[in-house]
């Protein structure tokens, strides 16, 4: 079919403003209003896509988010987007479209041939044929099956549209722009009601865009704009076109995904492309309208085939002709509609009805328009292989399962297909709805009724306009009543014209129609789910191999998979079952429903939450400062923290040695802020703290700090610092740093659970305080230039803390050490951090004061053997593994962890301890994370499992010897400057007692001995600390 | 702690002062972004229901702490916000804070309760005009129209992946306060650059 099939006027369309496009390289024009598909059509142009298993060629059938063909790949580069469909897409000048699933072009595709292999390609074929080799099946069948069977490309490049979400609440949610749900906002809104209107579509009014109908005495495209207009004024209502609801979960939460840009032009933060809506209503009206239903029988995917209410719609709403010589074939009164409108616009055609009897009225109607109607009829078989050229007519017989007499050829170039309509129940049936079939309607409608949740218009079941309305008026009301508004004047009641039939009883079913030979012998395809390629013989087969419930002939024949969620497939399918297996409908039932209603884009939901914004970046108050320094940052937890502060042309080995021997020989500083700190208050603050530390912490003095250790109620380290008592009833207890909130969490909820007792208050102040840590034997002589409060080991011992006066600023000075070294941690307000850090600076300049980040801290601190909690412990381990015992109280009652201490688990005699390793090769840094071995094995002799490849499966080596034990592994390990060589802290089975003795740590390409020594490797008598 | 000295409050650095102007670029008729820094906030823990604890609040204050569940007092330029059944957040004008926490240590502890000073620990964010409640709409989870979220309402909840008190003190135009931990404080003022970006000028 070539040459315009526009209309000269009529339609939604602006015929002013004309769009040029590509589709598949070619080059035409459309108007404002179009989609992709209707400008397609009323270019002439039908062939959108081939089929996925079978690549059939195939056209549109529908004009919505239904259409289980018209897959396209929309633009190109890093914002093309594939599987589209051609009926959502809004046209817009200079659109690019392809088809998917084409190889190497529509017109000529080679994987065609797999129609002619088709009697082999029956449901189960992939998984009979190729699945019994897991191998085979990963690396060579799967593959080349996706290929030829995938439907777009995934674009290669980031994509750069902007995304955003945003979280609103309302009293009536109204799912739906037709005339139920407009009705239904229009009553809500009257009264006052927060009201919320959201319709996948570009404008409100849904099937009334495409019917000629009076509401209220006006047309009803009149009505709707009327509508619109009074419930965009209206202050509380918001409405939301291009919106589509994609999930309704429980308490009335709501996915809805705004298409904000429809065209090329570039989003950004101030206008994201898509914008998804958290939604919380307290009232939801579903007013998602209906799917109208094909017809199952032979050849019925042929291009130009096509939906009667899509027809409608292409003619009514897009001013483009489906069809110049049409057949509708229909087993129901409201296709009729489409049948005389095609008509008067000259447009030749024959209606073939399934039905032995069809109203008088209607008879009369095609009558006085000039249609021959055929009552009784199948249709046997459709020709034409790229568009529909000729439809096969047979008389059915009497039992109506087979057909009888001559068949009768009709030439048409489309073919117009009605089998009824299907309620949008999906968002009812999300939150659990149940459905029961209606003979009258021929369909399933909601049956099950549940608070805050109406079903209006076509999602009940009730098709014509004037049902519709009248639902919507009644439901829009009671929903505002029931969300607490005052219901006032009860909304007039709007007269409706223009209904070709009644809503009951207009139908009579027919799922499978009769053909020269059952689908199963048949060389013809019997198509019910056009997406997948699944075929009434694939049902058939489904059923006599056993897949008899619904949701095992899903899984086999894939009914009902795709991107259209089998919207138009689905109750055909399980209708056919239902006939196959001599049940009823109900008895089948629906497979279930399952969000999103419409594929959603990755990008709209990971909305604004990516790059710097995936998660936030917590910074100290001294931040800025590390960066003009040029540090190098660690992330712990959320925090930046300062990994070390390489000068010009420095290694980050040089720098962090050259930061350790500042420390150790100079002054070093580090920013400590990061520590979690809280707050212990209450008489009973000293009991808590014992509870929950191994140590006693009721009998420090006021003005100490205590290190404590805190186990998890399974006995093993779960954190550590120091509580300082800063008053008889108050204490400041520090974390690490990435224990703070889980910490603090812990202590809550044994006050509030276990403990409420209790008198006893925390309160968080990590960021009340921030922190400088100033460390190294010219610490003291440093911190003097900063405070008048003397420092010397009698005034101020070690384990204490004093508050002073430093660099001008409010201060707590804290006698600490996690370096060894002569160490005064001096916390300020966090306002004051930099400040502070800014005096340390300039006042050990002369001092050669230097900055140190993590990593220098760390190998520190493992020169002394401190452990850090999550780095040599990781939930597995006491403190008799840490050789900690000393720090857990004998005299205490109790304390978490306690009696977890004497389980047989944790008191056996070969659990890994805390060891101090030394490699034989003084100059080589162990990895961390190196397995330790008793015998000097290499990695290749050792039967072991190698990473899987991208698509396969993990490959186990044999190798010589059976497998060696494995008695720990290295936690800690660094180059020591102090030292002068590497060392390492690691866990080894029964290791303290194997002081003295070599282990090995197997890595790949060599092997490394190690002597286990004690794990404190730095002034182990301790005669630094005082400087 | 000790008195802030006159030069010690030079030295204060606030957590937004390096993105200020960005916050102030943003700012609009449609919805303006401020930072309040070193207003002084008190945390206050304590039983309300003893008469003690709540004449010692209200002395050094002004106001007794809220019993209602997510409301905020006000008492001329101070205010003291329910943050738990016994938990509360005292605000005040900076240059209030040595003080404000000299009259409340000491009453508050003998009533078996605390008062800590909580003025470094957070921040204050103002978001004002008609599309504030917009800007907060892309992040936060409450409702915040007027008819759910009146002045005076307090709540703690979570904006852009951190922890914030959220107060509304205003209607015309709408206006909310947003309580931030220093270390957030950044992270969520970007966000709040970026969600308002829709409303600017």
């Amino acid at each position: 079919m070539t040459g315009s099939m526009r209309l000269a006027q009529g339609g939604r369309i602006d015929r002013s403003k004309p769009l040029r496009f590509t589709f598949n390289g070619k080059s035409y024009t459309g108007y404002q209003g179009d989609t992709l598909a209707s400008a397609l059509i009323a270019n002439g142009v039908h062939l959108i896509a081939r089929s996925m298993k079978y690549h059939r060629p195939r056209g549109i059938m529908a004009a919505g988010s239904d259409d289980p063909n018209c897959m396209v790949q929309l633009a190109k580069g890093a914002r093309t987007e594939p599987n589209l469909k051609a009926t959502q897409i809004a046209l817009y000048d200079g659109l690019e479209a392809t088809s998917v699933n084409v190889f190497p072009s529509l017109d000529f595709d080679i994987g065609a041939v797999n129609g002619l292999l088709a009697p082999f390609m029956t449901a189960g074929f992939y998984y009979k044929t190729f699945m019994p080799s897991q191998a085979f099946w990963n690396k060579v069948a799967e593959p080349v099956i996706r290929r030829a069977a995938g439907f777009g490309k995934a674009p290669d490049a980031p994509d750069p549209d902007v995304y955003d979400h945003c979280h609103v609440h309302c009293d009536v949610m109204v799912v739906g722009g037709g005339p139920a749900g407009l009705a239904a906002a229009k009553a809500a809104a009257a009264t006052g009601a927060r009201v919320m209107l959201a319709d996948e579509q570009s404008e409100f009014g849904g099937c009334l865009l495409s019917l000629d109908r009076t509401i209220g005495g006006k047309p009803c495209a009149e009505w709707v704009a009327e509508t619109v207009a009074e419930l965009d004024a209206a202050e509380e209502v918001r409405l939301l076109p291009r919106t589509t609801v994609t999930g309704l979960y429980d308490q009335n939460y709501m996915v809805a995904v705004e298409q904000r840009i429809a065209d090329l032009t570039r989003s950004s933060p101030a206008n994201p492309r898509m914008r998804v809506w958290h939604i919380r209503a307290r009232q939801v009206v579903l007013a998602a309208g209906s799917h109208e239903r094909p017809l199952v029988f032979a050849d019925n995917d042929r291009p130009g085939t096509m939906l009667a209410g899509a027809a409608l719609t292409y003619l009514n709403r897009y001013g483009a002709l489906p069809a110049r010589h049409a057949l509708l074939v229909t087993n129901n009164d409201w296709a009729y509609e489409t049948a005389l409108t095609l008509a008067a616009n000259d447009v030749q055609v024959t209606v073939a009805d399934t039905r032995r009897d069809v109203a008088g009225d209607l008879t009369d109607k095609l009558t006085a328009a000039g249609i021959a109607l055929k009552t009784n009829r199948t249709v046997t078989g459709v020709t034409g292989g790229k568009h529909v050229t000729r439809v096969t007519l047979k008389a059915m017989n009497d039992t109506r399962d087979g057909v009888t007499g001559e068949a009768e050829e009709i030439d048409v170039n489309g073919l117009i297909v009605s089998g009824g309509y299907s309620p949008a129940v999906h968002l009812h049936c999300h939150v659990g709805g149940k459905l029961a079939f209606d003979d009258e309607r021929a369909c399933f409608v909601p049956a099950t009724a549940r608070d805050g949740l109406r079903c209006v218009g076509g999602t009940a079941g009730h098709f014509t306009i004037a049902e519709a309305i009248a639902d919507g008026l009644s439901a829009g009301r009671a929903a505002a009543v029931d969300a607490g508004l005052k219901s006032g004047r009860a909304p007039k009641a709007l007269a409706v014209e223009g209904d070709i039939a009644s809503g009951a009883g207009a139908i009579e079913p027919m799922w499978l129609m009769p053909a020269d030979k059952a689908p199963n012998r048949s060389k013809a395809k019997f198509f019910v789910d056009y997406q997948n390629d699944t075929g009434a013989a694939d049902i058939a087969l489904a059923a006599r191999e056993g897949f008899d419930s619904v949701e095992h002939m899903k899984r086999y024949t894939l009914t009902g998979f795709g991107t259209d969620q089998g919207k138009l497939g689905n109750i055909n399918g399980l209708a056919i079952l239902a006939q196959l297996t001599g049940r009823t409908i109900s008895e089948t039932g629906t497979t279930t429903f399952r969000p999103p209603y419409t594929p959603v884009t990755f990008g709209a939901l990971a909305g604004r939450d990516v790059g710097d914004m995936m998660d936030p970046v917590r910074v100290t108050s001294i931040h800025d400062w590390h960066v003009s320094a040029g540090a190098e940052f660690e992330d712990v937890g959320q925090w930046k923290r300062p990994w070390y502060f390489p000068k010009a042309g420095e290694t980050m080995h040089q720098a962090v040695a050259r930061e350790c021997r500042a420390a150790r020989t100079g002054v070093g500083v580090l920013d400590a802020s990061t520590l979690g700190k809280i707050e212990v208050t209450g008489k009973d603050a000293g009991e808590f703290l014992d509870r929950v530390y191994t140590n006693m912490m009721s009998s420090l003095k006021v003005g100490f700090v205590r290190y404590g250790l805190m186990l998890g109620e399974d006995g093993m380290v779960s954190d550590d610092g120091t509580a300082s008592r800063i008053a008889d009833n108050r204490y400041l207890i520090t974390t690490t740093t990435g224990g703070a909130a889980s910490v603090f969490q812990r202590l809550e909820d044994y006050l509030q659970t276990e403990w409420p007792d209790l008198d006893v208050y925390l309160t968080s102040v990590t960021e009340q305080w921030a922190t400088v840590t100033v460390s190294g034997p010219k610490a003291r002589f440093l911190l003097e230039r900063l405070t008048e409060l003397p420092l010397d080991p009698d005034s101020f011992a070690f384990m204490t803390f004093q508050d002073a006066q430093v660099a001008g600023l409010p201060a707590r000075i804290y006698r600490i050490s996690f370096t060894g070294e002569l160490s005064f941690e001096v916390a300020v307000a966090w306002h004051h951090g930099k400040a502070l850090w800014e005096a340390v600076m300039e006042a050990g300049h002369d001092l050669g004061v230097t900055p140190y980040g993590t990593e220098t801290m760390h190998v520190l601190r493992a020169e002394k053997g401190f452990i850090i909690v999550g780095q040599e412990t990781d939930g597995t381990l006491t403190p008799d593994d840490l050789g900690m015992n000393w720090i857990v109280s004998k005299k205490k009652a109790d304390f978490v962890g306690k009696r977890s201490l004497i389980r047989p688990d944790t008191v056996r005699e070969d659990r890994k301890q805390l060891v101090g390793l030394l490699p034989d090769d003084a100059g080589f840094v162990v990895p961390e994370g190196a397995q330790l071995v008793d015998d000097p094995v290499t990695l290749k002799d050792v039967p072991h499992f190698e990473p899987p490849g991208l698509d396969g499966a993990p490959i186990y080596r044999a190798g010589k010897g059976s497998p060696v034990p494995m008695l720990g592994h290295v936690t800690s390990s660094y180059w020591s400057d102090a030292l002068g060589r590497s060392f390492a802290l690691g866990l080894v089975k029964r290791g303290r007692t194997r002081h003295g003795e070599t282990i090995h740590a197997p890595l790949g390409d060599r092997t490394v001995a190690m002597k286990i020594v004690d794990p404190v490797f730095y002034d182990a008598e301790g005669s630094r600390r005082d400087g | 702690m000790a008195d802030i000295t006159t030069d010690a409050k030079a030295l204060r650095v606030s957590p937004l002062e390096v993105i200020g102007h960005r916050m102030v670029a943003t700012s609009s008729p449609r919805v303006t972004i401020n930072e309040i820094p070193f207003e002084t906030q008190i945390g206050l823990r304590g039983d309300a229901s003893k008469a003690a604890f709540n004449r010692a609040v209200k002395s050094a204050l002004g106001v007794a702490p809220p019993k209602e569940a997510c409301t905020a007092v006000e008492a001329g330029d101070r205010r003291i916000l329910w943050l738990g059944p016994d938990e509360w957040l005292a605000v005040a004008p900076d240059d209030t804070g040595a003080d404000l926490l000299g009259k409340l240590e000491g009453p508050v502890a003998k009533a078996g309760g605390a008062a800590i000073d909580l003025t470094a620990n957070r921040t204050v964010i103002v978001v004002s005009g008609p599309d504030a409640r917009g800007v907060l709409e892309k992040g936060c989870l409450h409702d915040l129209h007027p008819r759910a979220f009146p002045t005076g309402r307090v709540v703690g909840t979570l904006l852009a992946k951190s922890q914030i008190f959220l107060e509304k003190t205003g209607d015309k135009p709408e206006t909310f306060r947003l309580y931030v931990r220093a270390s957030f404080a950044r992270h969520l003022a970007e966000w709040l650059i970026d969600a308002a970006a829709e409303f600017a000028a």
